[in-house]
């Protein structure tokens, strides 16, 4: 792949920031938009607006074929059986959050589900919130110092009670690959009604993800965190999941019939979308789809692990710096966490923002993840297909220079 | 460079006069930016209504502690009534450097301790 091709069709990057041009580690947050998406959004709203599966007229039907056109891209993208599974929603929190919504019924008081200490607040606080109503038990695996997935602790945790298993893919702080499938199959010849629900929020993002081997029946992403439009997400579900659980929102478009008696439910996927959708984000994140198709998600993960790599060989010569989840590039994603004694990680976020790099800094929506690990806050450069060694070199120099001002 | 990291203020967040206990404090408060990890705790010495002695402890990036340092330098001597009144523009004021939207939280955090410290003094 050719970076130097590739930037240019970020308009974004030629931004100068302090002076400084555009350094952006910030892709974990969400990632920047090419032209090509960028016009495919304003390209529908210029030509093609109109709502969808309502109108007999041109526009009406224009944009309907290019909604349902987008959910097949987006199908084949993490090959999912069929575009009937590929419900659409404003993100991963919303697709997570409408999952536990559905799953009021299913759980009674007593039952159990579990989750990481690593997840992402999306895939934690839905889940307790879900087990404080119901009377369930919320179980956190302790995920955080492991270099390799606690597989037997979660093992040991699995009963006849478990309903769920909610769990990430990918870590946003610590870059960890959880082994989906390998959890899916042991935790399922355990107790095979288990529910697994994953959070793909970073990875489908940065790596090949087949839905049909994951073995998972649930999994949820972000559009804006691929190149997508922000507002535009995914909830991939097993048809059979689909089929039998209740809707979470209600309303226009989820219905097949509407009396004073009562209701029944629209076909798949319009029975889990109600409301007129987001059919300019569909559109766009089905271009976003193919532009990564096209580089190729084996060419995305082996770029971003190098720039990690490289990152990671460079950070670990500043004296008194940490950094989180594993060592082995391999292992993780394109991204790293650090902190540094006696630096703040606002500081240093702020510090390196005069220089026009943009890293986050703070607790990444994971509370517990950060008390597991006993630190009150971290700094995250988070890397993607745009990025190149020599921002990466500019960015350790940048900090080294930081830290003789903060330190 | 952002205003905060120059040399005369860097000395002032590095050994905040204000860092540290108060063995008899009448009043203790903790708070915290659970986004940004900035953890402050207050502690006041209150005689006669008057603040006589103000600390503070904790983790925090440097605008947090300037702010905290000028906060507290500021409140010492006056009365808890006064120091009831003291507004977020204020302390932005007294912090005297500019202050981006998205650390307006860590300035203002020394501030929230204060105004909930002082909800049951009287």
């Amino acid at each position: 792949m050719n970076t130097n091709e590739i930037r240019k069709d970020f308009p974004i990057l030629e931004r100068k920031i302090n002076g400084y041009p555009l350094v952006y580690f910030d892709n974990g947050a969400t990632t920047q938009k090419p032209n090509q998406v960028i016009d495919a959004v304003s390209d529908y709203y210029k030509t093609h607006n109109s709502n969808v599966h309502r109108g007999i007229h041109e526009l009406s039907e224009e944009a309907t074929k290019m909604f349902e056109d987008s959910r097949k891209v987006i199908a084949d993208f993490v090959n999912a059986k069929s575009s009937d599974e590929i419900v659409f929603t404003k993100g991963t929190t919303d697709g997570i959050n409408g999952m536990a919504q559905s799953l009021f019924t299913k759980i009674q008081p007593g039952e159990e589900v579990i989750v990481t200490s690593a997840e992402h607040h999306s895939n934690f606080v839905p889940w307790q919130n879900l087990c404080n109503l119901k009377g369930g038990k919320l179980r956190v695996l302790d995920a955080s110092k492991k270099e390799e997935f606690p597989m037997e602790e979660l093992i040991s945790m699995i009963n006849s009670k478990t309903k769920v298993l909610a769990l990430l893919h990918a870590s946003n702080v610590l870059g960890t690959i959880f082994p989906i499938m390998e959890i899916s199959k042991k935790v399922k010849s355990h107790n095979e009604k288990v529910l697994i629900v994953v959070d793909g929020a970073q990875s489908v993002p940065h790596f090949p993800v087949d839905v049909q081997k994951l073995g998972c029946d649930f999994l949820a992403f972000s559009g804006h965190k691929m190149l997508g439009p922000m507002g535009i997400g995914v909830l991939w579900a097993k048809k059979e999941h689909l089929k039998t659980l209740e809707p979470f929102d209600f309303g226009g478009g989820m219905i097949s019939q509407v009396s004073n008696e009562g209701s029944t439910w629209a076909d798949l996927p319009a029975k889990f979308e109600a409301g007129t959708p987001n059919v300019a984000g569909a559109i766009g994140l089905a271009e976003a789809c193919g532009y990564l198709s096209k580089i190729g998600m084996e060419n995305v993960q082996k770029h971003s692990q190098e720039l990690a790599k490289h990152a990671i060989e460079k950070l670990e010569k500043i004296p008194n710096l940490d950094i989180l989840g594993p060592k082995d590039p391999a292992k993780r994603t394109g991204l790293v966490s650090f902190t540094i004694k006696n630096a703040h990680p606002h500081d240093i976020a702020a510090i390196l923002n005069t220089k026009g790099i943009a890293v986050r800094a703070g607790q990444h929506c994971t509370m517990p993840l950060h008390n597991a690990l006993n630190i009150p806050a971290s700094t995250r450069a988070s890397f993607y297909i745009y990025n190149t060694l020599e921002e990466v070199d500019y960015f350790v120099e940048s900090l080294k220079e930081g830290l003789k001002i903060l330190l | 460079m952002d205003p905060i990291y120059q040399e005369e203020l860097k000395e002032l967040y590095k050994n905040p006069k204000h860092k540290g206990h108060i063995a008899n404090a009448t009043s203790k408060v903790q708070e915290q930016n659970p986004i940004c990890g900035d953890n402050i705790n207050l502690q006041l010495k209150i005689e006669d209504g008057v603040i006589k002695e103000a600390k503070f402890d904790g983790a925090a990036c440097a605008i947090s502690i300037l702010s905290s340092e000028k906060l507290l330098s500021f409140i010492e001597g006056k009365t808890v009534a006064e120091a009831r009144k003291i507004t977020q523009g204020q302390l932005l004021e007294i912090l005297g450097i500019y202050v981006s939207m998205g650390r307006i939280k860590c300035a203002t955090l020394a501030l929230k301790a204060l105004q909930k410290a002082l909800i049951n003094v009287s």
